[in-house]
């Protein structure tokens, strides 16, 4: 059976490997390892990950190389860096370079796994965002042939859609608070009926709206 | 014309960073504590906040939390610090602050951080309004 959650780890220590491989096999987790920069990028390349742990300091290329090269192939890839040798140069490195945490060795595994839990709603929500921008294109490209003035109105109406999905996702916060009950549901109905959310989509928010009553 | 919150309790740094960001056609906001950029922030459309991590109150990480939950979630928040310590640099990487910089900075370098940081916030803005 296909395990839900795809892990990448990263790091020279065949130790480490084999201790997140084993820890993380039995919650469920499938798990690729790499011993080195350039073979966990193949892997990325050839595999969808949700998360990746990447050890900071090895041979070739370091973690944050790694992570670089990542954020190029696959921009919603939870990256966690792992350091034996912290310092706030490169906890700083890794905050610019968009690592999602750093942990430091030796590390408890239950706080790892939540640390992934939380990585993964993240990774999550990233695909979410990217989906809606991937919307927002395509309904961009139809308006293409529109006449200016009529574009500037649907672009409109297509930036309030976005905004209420964004705003459901936790990604932003909403700029409808005033919206009541109704009007939410409504909103929700016509993102529906244009074809911007799915029929799941909707009734789960309705059922949000409405326990929140 | 972009705007900016400086925060900081030490008037020489409030001084400086005013001096060199009007120069550079920055509209700006100060203020000397936690709590009191807060109240900015609650009256006043802000493009990226400059602050200070040790303040007395409110330290700058708070605020950063607290910016995110109260006001406008994506406004850039970079960290002033002249006493730098892993534990607050990677809480300032878990908060998702822009950046996190050490005392005394080069204020040209500086400039440069806060100018990507409202580059990139407006960016992701465009896409989601």
């Amino acid at each position: 059976m296909m395990k839900e959650h795809k892990i990448l780890v990263v790091d020279d220590e065949l130790f480490v490997r084999e201790l997140l491989e084993e820890y993380f096999s039995k919650l469920d987790f499938e798990v690729h390892v790499a011993s080195a920069g350039p073979a966990a990028l193949k892997l990325v390349a050839e595999n969808q990950y949700k998360v990746a742990l990447i050890d900071l300091k090895m041979a070739d290329m370091d973690g944050i190389e790694v992570l670089q090269s990542i954020r190029e192939m696959d921009e919603n890839l939870i990256v966690i860096l792992m350091t034996g040798y912290p310092t706030v140069e490169s906890s700083v490195e890794a905050m610019r370079a968009g690592a999602y945490d750093y942990v430091i060795k030796p590390f408890r595994l239950n706080e790892l796994k939540d640390i992934i839990s939380r990585a993964i709603k993240e990774h999550q929500m990233r695909c979410e965002i990217s989906d809606i921008k991937a919307r927002v294109e395509a309904l961009e490209r139809r308006f293409d042939n529109v006449e200016t003035n009529d574009r500037s109105s649907a672009k409109h109406e297509i930036s309030k859609k976005v905004a209420v999905r964004a705003s459901s996702s936790g990604y932003v916060k909403s700029t409808g608070s005033d919206l009541n009950m109704e009007n939410q549901i409504e909103r929700w109905g016509k993102l529906l009926k244009d074809g911007l959310i799915t029929q799941q989509e909707f009734e789960s928010n309705k059922k949000r709206i409405l326990s929140a009553v | 014309m972009k705007k900016i919150l400086i925060v900081d309790d030490e008037l020489l740094i409030r001084d400086l960073l005013y001096d060199f960001f009007s120069s550079r056609d920055y509209h700006i906001s100060m203020a000397d504590s936690g709590e009191k950029a807060l109240d900015v922030l609650g009256s006043e459309k802000i493009d990226c906040i400059l602050t200070d991590l040790k303040m007395p109150g409110i330290n700058g990480l708070e605020l950063a939390d607290r910016a995110k939950d109260s006001f406008e979630s994506n406004i850039p928040v970079i960290i002033m610090t002249g006493f730098p310590s892993l534990e607050s640099a990677i809480e300032a990487l878990r908060k998702r602050v822009y950046d996190y910089v050490v005392k005394p900075f080069n204020v040209n370098r500086l400039y440069n951080v806060v100018e990507k940081a409202i580059e990139e916030s407006n960016g992701n803005r465009h896409t989601l309004e």
